[in-house]
């Protein structure tokens, strides 16, 4: 049982690093990789945007409630900035983005493994690598930090209609305080989160598909557990991140 | 009994100029109905009461690590972010009730639905749609079994108990790991923190946290049972219907949990 764990672990860290390999490569494949970014990027943005939307009324809500005891409700713009672009808008989304584009990434790697295409490729010398694996990654490389800006505001936004209009704050004075509060730096650090956790998660969803096997059921436990791998890391490596640049 | 894949005639549209095509009703109408049909199944003697334990006991023990790192390594975060908006204040000695708080009405409730609808959601879709694949609904109905009663409410159920269970465990971790952080960092004494977070916190707090939790569990998993159950089209179908169901029940609960949240504050007043 142990000694499992660690055979995962370190078949993990080699099917990461051959991933990484297959990045550097000299003939890349950019129409499929230009695909992959539409399918990641832009397929997520349904579910990111409505959940961050969703997200940013209950960090007003929860703010708004909390500052009462300080009596400095005032203060709720700067809450929502800082929540917002610190934690909640880098989180969400690559979560998010795991959860939807990771799922059908795993699922589909792990079609094509039940149905030995990928053994396919390998006969006609194309390597999976290259031509599976890596446009994927470079697509998640690239979207997630942009689809991260797009959440930040739809976050913004639908904390500024729940405060105004539910709480009746004043809107410029509280859109004062979230631009008061927001530095580039804090921009910067989003998008480089966002970038980390791409980077750390992506193999290991890829890794979750490419392993697959037993039928359609195993095409249902790959994606699982990529699901669920790689939301543990995400949250994790964000908690670490979070102490290193904030602490 | 037989599934129906098609929305009737009148939902769909005939195209002819006059009629009211609704697509986007239909679906929303079959999952309704399944809703229903669950609860009234879920009720039917013998009650399935072992199967459910049996279910419970399985999704927290499947859930309950991912939900303990993934609330202590987010309440860790938000100590550290909330000792910064704290500092700005002037109000670092209230550290503890805030953070304490904050874990207790939202991340914990929150956390531990997420998980368990990317974990237990997603594997229960992925339990049923095989099962659907390899006609075992099928033969359950030919022997005289309802597999509605006898494998979707357990399950259904089953959610429904284990996300305020996980939800407890999410929010003593939480709780802890928050301490954890506020102490490496040194922003307050151990004393201070604890003071102020048993000052800040009230039964009614884990109370709303577990009324959540247990709407969000019933949500998710009707959602995915719902899709494994209709699931068709071999191996990717069963992948398909897996994503579907994780992303429909995530979206779902993120909306829950604004209304409950904007409702329980109201409850309290």
């Amino acid at each position: 049982m142990v000694q499992a764990f660690f055979y995962t672990i370190g078949d993990v860290a080699r099917f990461t690093a051959r991933s990484y390999r297959a990045l550097f490569t000299t003939n890349p494949f950019t129409a499929e990789t230009l695909r992959q970014c539409v399918e990641v990027g832009v397929g997520s943005l349904p579910i990111v945007l409505t959940v961050v939307a969703f997200v940013g009324t209950n960090i007003v809500m929860q703010g708004y409630g909390l500052l009462q005891i300080l009596g400095a409700t005032d203060l709720t713009g700067l809450f929502l900035a800082v929540a917002a672009v610190r934690e909640f808008a880098p989180i969400l989304t690559t979560a998010m983005i795991g959860a939807k584009a990771g799922s059908t990434v795993a699922g589909e790697l792990a079609t094509m493994r039940i149905r030995e295409q990928i053994d396919a490729l390998e006969v006609m010398s194309v390597d999976p690598f290259k031509y599976l694996i890596a446009p994927r990654f470079v697509a998640a490389i690239v979207t997630i930090p942009l689809v991260s800006v797009a959440a930040l505001s739809a976050c913004l936004s639908a904390g500024y209609v729940t405060a105004t209009l539910q709480y009746g704050l004043n809107g410029t004075y509280f859109m004062n305080q979230v631009y008061q509060n927001m530095q580039l730096a804090d921009l910067v650090n989003m998008m480089f989160k966002c970038f980390v956790a791409a980077l750390a998660a992506f193999p290991t969803l890829c890794y979750a598909g490419y392993m697959a096997h037993g039928g359609p059921r195993g095409v249902g436990d790959a994606t699982n557990r990529a699901v669920v791998w790689g939301a543990g890391i995400v949250i994790v490596l964000n908690a670490v991140l979070t102490a290193v640049l904030y602490g | 009994m037989p599934v129906p894949q098609q929305p009737s005639a009148v939902l769909q549209g005939t195209g002819r100029r006059g009629t009211i095509s609704l697509p986007g009703l239909a679906p929303l109408g079959r999952f309704l109905r399944f809703a229903v049909d669950v609860f009234a199944q879920g009720f039917v003697r013998p009650l399935p009461i072992a199967a459910t334990i049996a279910q419970t006991l399985e999704y927290v023990g499947r859930c309950a690590l991912p939900v303990i790192f993934v609330v202590g390594g987010f309440s860790l975060a938000i100590a550290i972010q909330a000792a910064a908006i704290l500092q700005m204040v002037g109000a670092d000695t209230l550290l503890g009730g805030f953070a304490t708080l904050l874990v207790f009405r939202e991340f914990a409730p929150v956390v531990a639905a997420l998980m368990v609808a990317l974990q237990s959601g997603s594997s229960t879709t992925t339990e049923l749609g095989a099962m659907r694949m390899k006609e075992e609904f099928d033969a359950m109905h030919l022997i005289a079994v309802n597999p509605v009663h006898a494998v979707v409410a357990p399950r259904v159920f089953a959610f429904l108990l284990a996300a305020p269970i996980l939800n407890a465990l999410g929010a003593m971790a939480g709780s802890l790991a928050a301490y954890i952080g506020s102490q490496a960092k040194g922003y307050v004494s151990a004393g201070t923190y604890l003071i102020s977070a048993h000052d800040a916190l009230s039964f009614v707090d884990f109370a709303n946290g577990c009324i959540k939790a247990a709407v969000f569990g019933l949500l998710i998993g009707l959602i995915a049972t719902y899709h494994g159950y209709h699931a068709q089209g071999g191996a990717e179908g069963v992948g398909r219907a897996a994503n579907r169901a994780v992303v429909q029940s995530v979206i779902a609960f993120f909306i829950a949990n604004s209304l409950l949240t904007a409702l329980l504050i109201k409850l309290q007043g």
